[in-house]
């Protein structure tokens, strides 16, 4: 105990607050639970929240609760989930402070507590103090870096399979600009000698808008 | 007070006609014909059919 006050009072204030807020214990990447591991955990953590909400429901029949099983609501294959999004899992119990959160009852995403800027502060000030794995997992984490880094490589976004990189809108329209361009310059002498023709312009009936 | 009198000359704009976007403006009477002539344009480096503008947007 004594050993983890002087760690404790030799971290600097700003990584002290932050274990204040969110206990290692509860929150760190050695404990977080894993969505793997964790199946059964989440489903019953699911279950609890369920029948918190069932027993809600009960005292205030509203016709408006969202019954998510019903609306044809997809629990998400965690074991489908790869190495570094599995990382970025949020015990719904402990709601991780570096990741953001749906609000299933608006249906609405919001921000992570700690933005991303902070939180890159954080792991860095972490590392300094080699602490890191007290923080909770995050996408600014080591872990985390790392097993993207091993997935994708150094692939640029956009650049993968059945991906498109957007481009500039120059770049996207040149072929079908080029090609109005090559028609019109194949039709420019037999317009210019209709033009002719026509007297210079004089009977002319097709101006440009 | 009186509405002020348009102008006797308009500004117009002749488009060239291989479809390059370059154009050259070019003033002209309000009661004459619409301008239209041969021109060099620089995009396709060759004299092509200027015709002018119709001001659709413009009342």
């Amino acid at each position: 105990m004594s050993a983890t006050q002087g760690l404790a009072n030799s971290l600097p204030a700003r990584l002290r607050n932050f274990f204040a807020r969110y206990p290692p214990q509860i929150y760190s990447a050695a404990v977080a639970p894993r969505p793997a591991a964790a199946t059964s955990a989440s489903t019953e953590a699911d279950g609890a929240v369920d029948s918190s909400s069932g027993s809600g429901s009960s005292t205030l029949p509203s016709p408006y609760t969202p019954d998510r099983e019903a609306k044809g609501y997809k629990r998400p294959d965690y074991a489908a989930f790869s190495h570094s999004k599995s990382l970025l899992y949020s015990d719904p119990k402990h709601p991780n402070p570096f990741l953001p959160r749906k609000n299933f009852r608006t249906g609405k995403w919001s921000s992570p507590p700690i933005g991303l800027r902070r939180q890159a502060d954080l792991v860095k000030l972490a590392i300094k103090y080699d602490v890191e794995a007290l923080l909770p997992p995050g996408p600014k984490s080591t872990e985390y870096k790392v097993a993207r880094r091993e997935e994708r490589g150094l692939q640029v976004k956009g650049t993968g399979i059945g991906q498109k990189v957007k481009g500039h809108e120059w770049e996207r329209t040149m072929e079908s600009r080029l090609e109005a361009r090559r028609k019109a310059m194949l039709e420019m002498p037999e317009m210019i000698r209709s033009w002719k023709e026509r007297g210079h312009g004089r009977g002319w009936k097709k101006w440009p808008k | 007070m009186a509405k002020k009198s348009k102008a006797r000359t308009i500004a117009v704009r002749l488009i060239s006609m291989a479809m390059t976007g370059y154009y050259r403006t070019m003033i002209r009477p309000r009661t004459g014909r619409p301008l239209s002539m041969l021109k060099y344009d620089p995009v396709v480096r060759k004299k092509v059919l200027f015709l002018e503008a119709s001001r659709g947007g413009k009342k």
